[in-house]
C-alpha cells in the first residue's frame, strides 16, 4: 500500500508537470462536461442523462487517454521496468501509475455533479448510486486502458490506440441513453459505457418501481452484473496482452 | 553468493542463452563479457529476476529470484542497460522515492550523500532531462547503491561516461567490493574488466567460452612470438603454431609455452648467428582472448567460473 501512494505522489507530480496530460485530463473534459449543463445534448433526456454523458467525458480524456499515455509512455522509456526491480508489486505499479487519472475522474465528477446540481436546482435521488456508477465506470474503462496500452508503443502511438475504446464507450454511452434506463437490456449493458450510464441514471432519478432497499438492488444488478463482468474480461485480456518491455 | 545450472532462455525459436553453468563468490566482482547478442543481459535480467529461466536453476543469495523478488529487491541493486527514470522527476525526487520503494532495506543511504558519492551533488534538483548521457548513468549508480545492497548487477554501467565520471565510478565500485559487496558486472570496455574484476567470464552465442581470473583467461591463450628473419636464415627448428610462408621475412609463433619456445628460438638464433631484429614476445591479452573466442566454436561445458566443478 506505502509503495501504491509513493507512486500516486510521483504521478501527481509527473502530471503537473506535464502540460499536455494536464489539457487532455483536467480542462478539456471539465469545459465539456461544464457545458453539457448548458446545453441540450443529444439523447440526454433529463439530468441524470447530462451526469452520465459528463462522467463518459471524463472517462474517455481523463482516465482512458491520460492512463494510456502513461502506460505506454512509462513503459517506453523502462521506467516501469525499473520500478519493478523495487520491492512493489506488479499492481501497485500499475495502480500507482493510473491512480492519478482515476481519481480524478472521481474528484472532477463530483464537482460537475455539485454544479449540475447547482445549475438545475435538482439533487439525485441517490449520491451513492451516483458514485457507484461513476466506480463502475471507472473499473471498466480502468481495464480496457491497461488493454489500450498492452498495444501502445509510445505516448503519441495512444493517439491512435485509444480510438476504439473511445468509440465504444461513446456508442455505449449513446445507445443506453436512448432506452428507458430501468430496462434490462442486455445488449446495451454488454457495451462499455451501458451499464454506467444506466447506473448514474439510476442515481439520478430513483428506482421507477418501489422506493425500499430491494426496489434500487433490483434495478441495479444488471449494470453491476454488466460491470463486474466487463471488468473481468477486460482484466483478462490486460494480463494476458500487457506486457512491461517496450514494444518494438 | 548466486549460481546458475544449465541456464536456458528463449526468445520464441531463438535461444539466446544455451545452457550456462555460472557461479558468482560473496565479496567478488565477476564480470561477465562477450559482443552484442551474447546473452550477457538475458543472463543478468534472469539474475535480477526479470525474466524467468526456460530451463535450468537460478538462486540469489540463496533464493529463486522470480519468487522471492520482493525479499531480494530489499537486498540487490540494479543499474540497467538503460536508465529507466521519469525524465520530469529530479534526481532527489527519484531518490526519495527509491527509498519508499524499497522499505525492507537493511539501510538507506542519505539522498543527497547518495548524489554527492556519483558526483550529482549539484544536480539534485534539476529534472533528468536535463542531463546529460553520463550524468544519467551516475544517476542509475545512485539509485541501485541507496538501498545498501549485498549484491550489485551493473550492466554496462559506465557506457556514455567521460574519463573521469568513468574513474570516478571505478573509485565507488572498489570501495563497494572494500565493504564487501558482490557485484555481477557486464561491460564492453575490457579495460573496466581487466581492471576490477576478480574473475571473468567472456560469453558467445549464449554460452561461456571462457571463465576464470584475468590471468587463467589469458593463459589458456597462446601467446605470440614476432620478429623478422634475415634472408638467408637457415632452417627453423619445428614450432607448433608457426606462421612463416617462406618468401617473408616476418616471422609469428603462437604458443602457450612462451618462455621454452622463446628459448629455444634464442638459442637457435646464437647457434646459427642469426640477428632476430624486432624480437617481441608476449603473453595474450585480453583483447585477443576475446577477439579469439568471439570468433570461435564453443567447446568448453560445464561451470567454467567454478575451480572445483571445471571439467
Amino acid at each position: 500500500m506505502s509503495t501504491t501512494i509513493a507512486f500516486l505522489h510521483t504521478e501527481l507530480t509527473l502530471l503537473r508537470r506535464d502540460t499536455t496530460a494536464w489539457a487532455t485530463a483536467i480542462a478539456l473534459p471539465f469545459v465539456l462536461g461544464a457545458w453539457w449543463i448548458t446545453t441540450d445534448p443529444p439523447f440526454a433526456d433529463g439530468m441524470g442523462a447530462i451526469v452520465a454523458l459528463q462522467v463518459a467525458t471524463l472517462l474517455i480524456f481523463s482516465l482512458h487517454t491520460v492512463g494510456t499515455m502513461a502506460l505506454a509512455s512509462r513503459r517506453e522509456q523502462l521506467v516501469l521496468k525499473r520500478w519493478r526491480t523495487s520491492q512493489a508489486s506488479p499492481l501497485s505499479v500499475l495502480m500507482g501509475t493510473i491512480g492519478v487519472p482515476a481519481g480524478l475522474v472521481v474528484l472532477q465528477a463530483a464537482v460537475l455533479t455539485a454544479l449540475t446540481m447547482a445549475a438545475s436546482d435538482t439533487a439525485p435521488a441517490s449520491v451513492t448510486m451516483l458514485a457507484v456508477g461513476a466506480l463502475s465506470g471507472v473499473a471498466v474503462v480502468g481495464a480496457l486502458t491497461f488493454v489500450a496500452a498492452a498495444f501502445t508503443r509510445s505516448a503519441e502511438h495512444a493517439m491512435i490506440t485509444t480510438f476504439p475504446v473511445i468509440i465504444v464507450v461513446m456508442a455505449g454511452t449513446a445507445w443506453s441513453l436512448m432506452r428507458p434506463f430501468d430496462a434490462f437490456d442486455w445488449p446495451v449493458l454488454a457495451v462499455p459505457g451501458g451499464a454506467m450510464t444506466q447506473l448514474l441514471q439510476l442515481g439520478w432519478e430513483g428506482p421507477t418501481d418501489g422506493s425500499g432497499a430491494a426496489a434500487w438492488l433490483s434495478q441495479a444488478a444488471p449494470g453491476l452484473v454488466a460491470t463486474v463482468v466487463l471488468t473481468a474480461l477486460g482484466t483478462i485480456a490486460a494480463r494476458h496482452w500487457f506486457r512491461w518491455e517496450p514494444r518494438p | 553468493m548466486l549460481t546458475a545450472r544449465a541456464l536456458r532462455c528463449r526468445y520464441g525459436a531463438f535461444e539466446a542463452v544455451r545452457g550456462i553453468d555460472l557461479t558468482v563468490h560473496e565479496g567478488e566482482l565477476f564480470a561477465l563479457l562477450g559482443t552484442n547478442g551474447a546473452g550477457k543481459t538475458t543472463t543478468l535480467e534472469t539474475f535480477e529476476g526479470h525474466r524467468a529461466a526456460d530451463d535450468g536453476t537460478v538462486e540469489v543469495l540463496g533464493l529463486d529470484p522470480r519468487a522471492h523478488h520482493r525479499e531480494l529487491a530489499a537486498r540487490t541493486g540494479v543499474v540497467f542497460q538503460q536508465s529507466g527514470l521519469p525524465a520530469e522527476l529530479t534526481p532527489r525526487e527519484v531518490l526519495r522515492l527509491w527509498s519508499r520503494l524499497t522499505p525492507d532495506a537493511r539501510r538507506h543511504l542519505d539522498v543527497d550523500e547518495a548524489l554527492a558519492r556519483v558526483g550529482l551533488g549539484h544536480r539534485v534538483a534539476v529534472r533528468i532531462r536535463q542531463l546529460s548521457g553520463g550524468e544519467r548513468r551516475r544517476l542509475d549508480l545512485a539509485v541501485a547503491l541507496l538501498n545498501d545492497p549485498e549484491l550489485v548487477f551493473l550492466d554496462e554501467p559506465t557506457t556514455g561516461m567521460d574519463p573521469e565520471a568513468r574513474m570516478r565510478t571505478w573509485g565507488i565500485i572498489r570501495e563497494l567490493l572494500a565493504d564487501g559487496v558482490t557485484v555481477v558486472l557486464t561491460t564492453h570496455y575490457l579495460e573496466e574488466a581487466e581492471a576490477l574484476a576478480d574473475r571473468l567470464a567472456i560469453m558467445h552465442e549464449g554460452r561461456l567460452a571462457t571463465a576464470g581470473t584475468l590471468a587463467e583467461v589469458v593463459a589458456a591463450q597462446p601467446g605470440t612470438i614476432q620478429a623478422e628473419l634475415p634472408p638467408d636464415a637457415p632452417q627453423l627448428p619445428p614450432f607448433p603454431e608457426r606462421r612463416h610462408d617462406g618468401s617473408s621475412a616476418r616471422l609469428e609463433l603462437r604458443t602457450t609455452q612462451l618462455q621454452r619456445d622463446l628459448t629455444r628460438l634464442l638459442r637457435w638464433a646464437e647457434d646459427h648467428d642469426v640477428e632476430l631484429s624486432g624480437l617481441q614476445a608476449a603473453d595474450a591479452s585480453l583483447a585477443q582472448v576475446f577477439h579469439e573466442l568471439s570468433a570461435g566454436e564453443v567447446l568448453a561445458e560445464g561451470d567454467l567460473t567454478d575451480p572445483e566443478a571445471r571439467p
